[in-house]
């Protein structure tokens, strides 16, 4: 049966010219297929023999020692195939959950994520289409990240292009950057420095922060951390986001830490939580992941959602997301896993207007957003890696089948 | 559990998130024999062969709550076993027999363009192997293929002890034997359950 498979298919054999290598060049070209780095003709060489050699022309593969033997030897495969099997069911396995108390570095979380391809998850959920994809042709990655850095003297980093090591030393202050890129503050010697640095992202990057009392800041695209490189001895720990930001505060009961955003002011003991306030999106949202912060809504100038110098706030339990916005202030259970997904590599929406979407998308990628009539109401969900090209994530929204784009250079329409 | 049996491979996939242990153990059934028979033939090495296979499905494992693809599973696993051959050729775990070989493979230079026809060869290679098996080996293979499940694949799903699987089938097959004559095959399917 094979053998005429085999013979119908080497109609299609091609020749080129020969080669001659020895055991190294073999190699290393292994090397370079498995790095994927390979020709088109290299691989085509490759797998070429690979399958002749699957096929095994008259290699024996069982030594022709009778029924007997064949049977035991079965029995010994069927029993490696159980044992295989129990081995890997025993392996926990992770939950689609985000962990409480996350340990893995962000760029860790990035490689994982982006080998990981393209989930979606909703109501409506199909394969992948392939007849008739306008999407086909367009390729638009996350745009080119760029990080800068900008000292108390008005010095500015370019944080990508930063080599590894020490960045900056001031008064009673080292900054460095390590290998996984995240920024690292250190209180160095006496003194404190009374200025303020600021980190600012832009579209399609990301910024992984310590900050001198061991605080941890994951900083979202298109958005901007200030904070002071060492924080008083005395009184709060004030910073100011502007954007999005996780935050996992280090405990220090007796300097209360404040992050300060569009619209409201909240302060925490020692917590995990999310802040979106990007200054184009309504409502500013605090998601609490664990600990306890309390929200203080700044409100409008007529004072409509302010709380006033008395200052009650919102205190958020975890699991909790407060939302402000300009005339109202409230608390909702969130939807955790959906507020940092960003953090995890994911776009993560769940029944989320398309125009939020969009804001995100626009956030990551280097497009701008037309709508053609009127946005559809309907709420889209998905879930997709970040790292994937724009085509994907529109493709993934397109099987909600609500709604549709055209894609002309870096204008996205989005049409119902 | 024998409800995914039928399904093919896509809505399989489909459904690993939901079911994962049943779901799972379908797919694991449905391609270990002939993975596991295609890298022992490409590394002569049946614990190499065991662990390739196994590193494989551990990957579907931890991923099945997102676990997705966009190609055809057998199109799936045949290319990721054949990754980790290639792996294995690299780092010399296996004799350096197939270095030579490739090299003269490369000598004649006569390959195969098209990325689909390739495909399809080691697809047939890898399919075909069962059926290259000793006829009494194969029995025993194809058996497996289509039993249900093992005591410990039981064991393992339902958190039980194996010897709990095994003094329950071994009473259903008491009754079974006093009320009905069962066809050969059917024994032979039993009879291996018990082993």
């Amino acid at each position: 049966m094979y053998s005429i498979a085999g013979i119908a298919l080497s109609h299609h054999y091609k020749r080129q010219k020969s080669y001659s290598m020895n055991a190294d060049e073999v190699m290393h070209l292994i090397q370079r297929y498995t790095d994927h780095t390979a020709s088109a003709e290299e691989i085509a060489l490759l797998e070429s023999w690979y399958a002749e050699r699957a096929a095994g022309g008259e290699q024996p593969l069982f030594s022709a020692e009778g029924e007997e033997t064949d049977r035991l030897l079965a029995d010994r495969f069927l029993a490696m195939k159980s044992r295989s099997l129990a081995d890997i069911m025993s392996i926990p396995i992770p939950q689609k959950t985000i962990q409480m108390q996350p340990r893995k570095s962000y760029a860790r979380w990035a490689v994982v994520a982006a080998s990981l391809f393209f989930t979606f998850f909703s109501g409506l959920y199909f394969y992948r289409e392939l007849i008739q994809d306008p999407l086909a042709e367009v390729h638009i990655a996350p745009a080119d990240a760029e990080t800068v850095l900008t000292l108390g003297d008005g010095r500015q980093i370019l944080l990508e292009e930063a080599s590894t090591g020490g960045l900056a030393k001031e008064a009673g202050i080292t900054v460095t950057k390590n290998a996984e890129g995240t920024l690292v503050y250190k209180a160095a010697g006496a003194g404190a420095a009374s200025t303020y640095h600021t980190v600012e992202t832009h579209k399609g990057g990301g910024q992984v922060l310590v900050l001198q009392d061991g605080s941890k800041v994951y900083l979202n695209a298109s958005s901007s951390l200030k904070f002071p490189p060492t924080f008083a001895a005395k009184g709060k720990r004030r910073v100011e986001l502007m954007g999005e930001a996780y935050f996992e505060v280090a405990k220090d009961p007796a300097h209360p830490f404040m992050v300060s955003s569009k619209g409201q002011e909240l302060q925490v003991l020692g917590t995990h939580f999310n802040l979106s306030a990007y200054p184009e999106d309504g409502a500013v949202k605090t998601t609490l992941l664990e600990g306890s912060v309390e929200v203080f809504p700044i409100g409008d100038a007529q004072g409509k959602a302010g709380f006033g110098q008395g200052r009650k706030g919102l205190l958020l339990k975890p699991g909790q997301q407060s939302v402000v916005t300009s005339s109202a202030a409230q608390l909702v259970n969130a939807n955790v896993e959906e507020a940092v997904a960003w953090k995890n590599g994911y776009f993560r929406f769940n029944d989320e207007p398309i125009e939020s979407v969009m804001k995100k998308i626009a956030r990551w990628y280097d497009i701008e957003v037309d709508y053609a009539g009127a946005p559809t109401n309907e709420g889209l969900s998905g879930t997709i890696s970040r790292f994937t090209d724009i085509s994907d994530v529109l493709r993934m929204l397109e099987k909600t089948k609500v709604v549709h784009f055209k894609v002309e250079g870096r204008r996205v329409t989005v049409m119902k | 559990m024998s409800e995914y049996k039928n399904l093919p491979d896509q809505e399989l996939i489909g459904l690993l998130s939901e079911n994962t242990g049943p779901v799972f153990n379908e797919v694991y059934n449905r391609y270990w024999s002939q993975l596991f028979l295609h890298v022992r033939r490409m590394l002569g090495d049946d614990e190499l062969a065991k662990d390739i296979v196994q590193e494989v499905f551990t990957n579907i494992w931890e991923r099945s709550p997102d676990f997705s693809i966009s190609t055809s599973l057998s199109s799936y696993l045949y290319t990721a076993v054949r990754n980790r051959v290639f792996n294995e050729i690299k780092q010399q775990k296996v004799k350096s027999v197939h270095l030579q070989d490739i090299a003269a493979f490369f000598s004649r230079g006569q390959y195969e363009a098209d990325e689909a026809l390739r495909y399809q060869q080691l697809k047939s290679a890898i399919e075909l192997e069962i059926s290259k098996m000793p006829e009494k080996m194969r029995e025993i293979f194809e058996l497996s293929r289509h039993q249900y499940l093992s005591h410990k694949q039981i064991a393992a799903l339902m958190n039980i002890s194996e010897h709990t699987v095994r003094t329950q089938v071994q009473r259903a097959l008491r009754l079974l034997r006093q009320k009905i004559d069962l066809p050969v095959p059917t024994l032979f399917f039993l009879a291996h359950l018990l082993k």
